[in-house]
């Protein structure tokens, strides 16, 4: 196992290189200048040869990427944003509070809604009730989660002016008042994954109330709910929890366009301005660090395959 | 008080870029020695009184006010002023160009600078008290602490040097999320009643909050329920719904700046001047303003390079040759040409919708004269970048404002992208940097402008004028281009 783990490890080093080598290179291959960027349209290309300068592009691309890669592998340096200039490493962090309240609260509203809904449409198979609740999800599924959020905002925020249209509080300047502004963005990102858990927890729900032991539960006379939550839910909800994990992978990438809509100033915003931009650096810092991530949690699956299926052996 | 912006600053140091959000947002901190009035004409600022000019033109003295001091209590002398100047005339083109002839810059006195020409200098005041020049004042230890004194050049002032006299001082740019600045509580203001930028400025709001806020749907509704107090910009197709709120109030920006296409003059069919104005014959501005921008109350069309609201700028020169829409002549003038139906490449952007409509519009006026014309769309940063390379494009999108002055754009000179070589109008722009009567200099600039439809270095379709929108409880919020809020108080 330790070997394994080394070994592992290990591989994890060329790994990242290649990584480096393609970000560096799709990076730079794209045209376009940031130092023309941030000149603005009017600069002379003195102004502009200036900025580069003090940017440090106007040195030869293997020298840059030379540095680069040196700072990134030996000292654990993604370098400093060309466009807001601060340190790669500290722009990210800060984006990524936003981010995984974000995600948080769409996993929060979709299990809130997706669970009881699906659970209900269930018990009440076949109903109107369940036609209701089933046709709500199929229209959950197909809304774009950016019209949604116009939607929310126009009832919520314009109309009865109960929570904020946009913007973001950091936890440790709003405390629990930040909350109020992820409501909206949160649901908004929620309601197409709760409608899928809904229809996976109806199916998987139907499927378990048919079995046996369910029969047999009833049959010694428990109650209603006792076989509903503590037999049969129980059971029913295994084949959902393994999609929840991928609802939860999708949401953050599903932040995105959120967080335009509502102004939130997260990792996903920070992507796409650092692209319209060109701040190479904060670009190549963002898919290192993704790639990374995408690497450890393969790590990670694979040793918990181990652990859960004992036929799986490390060489 | 909540002001929503477009996009974020660039930097805190206003001569490191030009992005109007940059003069916009640290316009409130940094202060300049004349600054302009309603009328667009320059009045003193941190300067006590106008500047003496000697006969000859070349000798000018600047008396700067007593008393004023620097956000970080230090006193505003004329040591800091010349330090200024000096990074401003290393940095900024304006500042490199109009103070080309510059001999001598000295502190006579602590209050008194003294500059000194080789040659008469006709755009001193524009150059230093026009807003887009960027001569603001810094104080001189933080200009000397961001000069490299080995590599001889200026590095960009950080948030925290920050320091300037105006009513405002900067406390915190969080990047991508706000611009906090607060009320200079020791700001001493002119005594002459508010004149444009210029007299009495008071700080009535402790607070002003800028948000960048991309998606302009998302920052009306932030305006619609109080969120915002103003927004800085506003797509001109939302203008009926915020006249419609009775919470809102549109302002409508004039003047604007005009959309173009800037034709390529140093390789390639653009250097063809019969080809230039073929396409400037086919062009229907009233038709191509109408397909850019959704409301007519948001553009105008006429010839002169300056808008109305310029004053004497304003000149119908050339007028016959502007809007000719004469699909014939522009035929004759092709079958003239040396034009062989190549394909004209015009670079440009959905970044910027008007650059991309305006393109796609006039392109197809001029396909009816026969023009070929390959529309190629990029991001903005791509066209940027493209426009400094005469091998790539034909013509590009653009926007080119008058600023105050025939000196004020670069558009005209040589080196900028397009590359301008016309004898007739470097003639009258080498000499509008000399002449000092106001009367000639007039003469100049419509010399200038005969010389734009003589030989179209580019084709200005119109102007646009830019929407801002306030909520009601917003008070004394004036149309000025340049935004200002001093003078501004919440209900």
């Amino acid at each position: 196992m330790a070997r394994y783990l080394s070994r592992r490890l290990l591989t994890l080093i060329p790994l990242l290189f290649l990584v480096a080598v393609i970000a560096f290179g799709l990076v730079r291959m794209t045209p376009g200048d940031p130092a023309a960027v941030v000149a603005g349209p009017d600069a002379t290309p003195e102004q502009v040869a200036r900025i580069r300068t003090a940017m440090g592009l106007d040195r030869s691309l293997p020298v840059q990427f030379v540095d680069w890669t040196e700072r990134v592998f030996l000292h654990g340096d993604l370098g400093d944003s060309l466009v807001l200039g601060q340190p790669v490493m500290k722009v990210i962090l800060q984006r990524a509070q936003p981010t995984l309240l974000l995600a948080l609260m769409g996993a929060f509203f979709t299990m809130l809604l997706g669970v009881p809904t699906g659970i209900f449409a269930a018990v009440r198979h076949n109903s109107w009730v369940d036609r209701v609740l089933m046709s709500g999800a199929i229209i959950g599924l197909s809304i774009p989660n950016f019209w949604l959020g116009l939607l929310l905002v126009l009832t919520f925020s314009i109309h009865w002016s109960i929570l904020p249209p946009s913007g973001f509080v950091s936890l440790q300047e709003g405390g629990i008042m930040s909350i109020k502004y992820l409501v909206l963005p949160g649901l908004a990102i929620g309601a197409s994954s709760a409608a899928f858990l809904a229809r996976m927890v109806r199916s998987s729900m139907l499927d378990v109330l048919r079995q046996d032991f369910i029969r047999t539960a009833k049959a010694k006379g428990l109650r209603g709910r006792t076989v509903l939550y503590r037999h049969a839910l129980k059971n029913a909800m295994i084949p959902p929890l393994t999609v929840i994990g991928m609802l939860v992978a999708n949401l953050a990438s599903g932040t995105v366009i959120i967080e335009i809509v509502f102004n939130v100033p997260g990792a996903g915003r920070l992507l796409i301005n650092s692209v319209s931009r060109r701040d190479y650096p904060v670009m190549q810092g963002v898919i290192i660090i993704t790639a990374f991530i995408y690497i450890l949690a393969n790590l990670i699956v694979d040793i918990l395959y181990g652990l859960i299926d004992p036929r799986v052996r490390y060489e | 008080m909540k002001v929503a912006i477009n996009t974020d600053l660039a930097s805190v140091d206003m001569m490191w870029g030009t992005p109007n959000i940059n003069r916009d947002v640290m316009g409130h901190v940094y202060e300049y020695l004349f600054t302009m009035s309603e009328k667009n004409t320059y009045i003193p600022m941190l300067a006590e009184k106008d500047m003496d000019i000697s006969a000859d033109g070349m000798t000018f003295t600047i008396t700067l006010r007593q008393g004023v001091k620097f956000h970080n209590g230090a006193d505003f002398t004329s040591a800091d002023a010349v330090a200024s100047l000096e990074r401003w005339h290393r940095m900024t083109t304006r500042g490199k160009t109009i103070a080309a002839n510059l001999d001598t810059m000295t502190a006579k006195d602590d209050h008194t600078v003294e500059m000194v020409f080789t040659k008469p200098n006709g755009g001193l005041l524009f150059a230093i008290g026009q807003y887009g020049g960027l001569a603001v004042m810094f104080p001189k230890d933080v200009v000397d602490k961001y000069y490299d004194t080995t590599a001889k050049e200026d590095k960009e002032i950080k948030d925290a040097d920050a320091i300037g006299t105006g009513p405002y001082k900067l406390k915190e740019w969080v990047r991508d999320s706000s611009v906090t600045l607060v009320r200079n509580d020791n700001y001493t203001p002119r005594d002459e009643p508010s004149d444009g930028r210029g007299g009495k400025r008071w700080a009535y709001v402790d607070e002003i909050v800028f948000t960048p806020v991309q998606d302009p749907t998302t920052l009306l509704n932030g305006l619609v329920s109080g969120e915002f107090h103003i927004s800085y910009a506003s797509p001109p197709a939302q203008y009926d719904q915020i006249n419609s709120d009775p919470n809102l109030v549109p302002v409508i920006i004039k003047p604007g700046s005009k959309a173009v296409a800037v034709f390529n003059k140093k390789k390639g069919i653009g250097t063809d001047m019969k080809l230039r104005e073929a396409a400037l014959a086919a062009t229907n501005p009233q038709e191509v303003m109408a397909g850019t921008i959704d409301n007519d109350k948001f553009y105008a069309c006429f010839a002169s390079l300056a808008g109305k609201e310029w004053g004497d700028w304003y000149t119908e020169v050339g007028s016959d040759l502007y809007a000719q829409n004469n699909i014939d002549k522009a035929k004759q003038l092709l079958s003239e040409s040396g034009y062989k139906g190549e394909k004209l490449r015009w670079i440009t952007t959905k970044d910027y919708d008007y650059m991309y409509r305006s393109a796609l519009v006039a392109s197809k006026e001029w396909e009816k004269a026969g023009i070929n014309v390959d529309l190629i769309v990029s991001d903005w940063p791509t066209v940027v970048t493209n426009r400094s390379k005469e091998d790539v494009y034909d013509i590009f999108s653009t926007g080119i404002g008058f600023e105050g002055d025939p000196l004020g754009t670069g558009a005209y000179t040589p080196s900028w992208p397009g590359w301008t070589t016309s004898p007739e109008i470097t003639k009258a722009e080498t000499a509008l940097v000399t002449e000092t009567d106001p009367a000639k200099r007039k003469k100049l600039w419509e010399d200038l402008q005969q010389g734009f439809y003589d030989e179209v270095p580019y084709i200005q379709f119109g102007e646009m004028y830019t929407l801002r929108a306030t909520r009601k409880n917003v008070h004394n919020f004036t149309g000025r281009q340049d935004l200002m809020l001093w003078n501004v108080w919440l209900e």
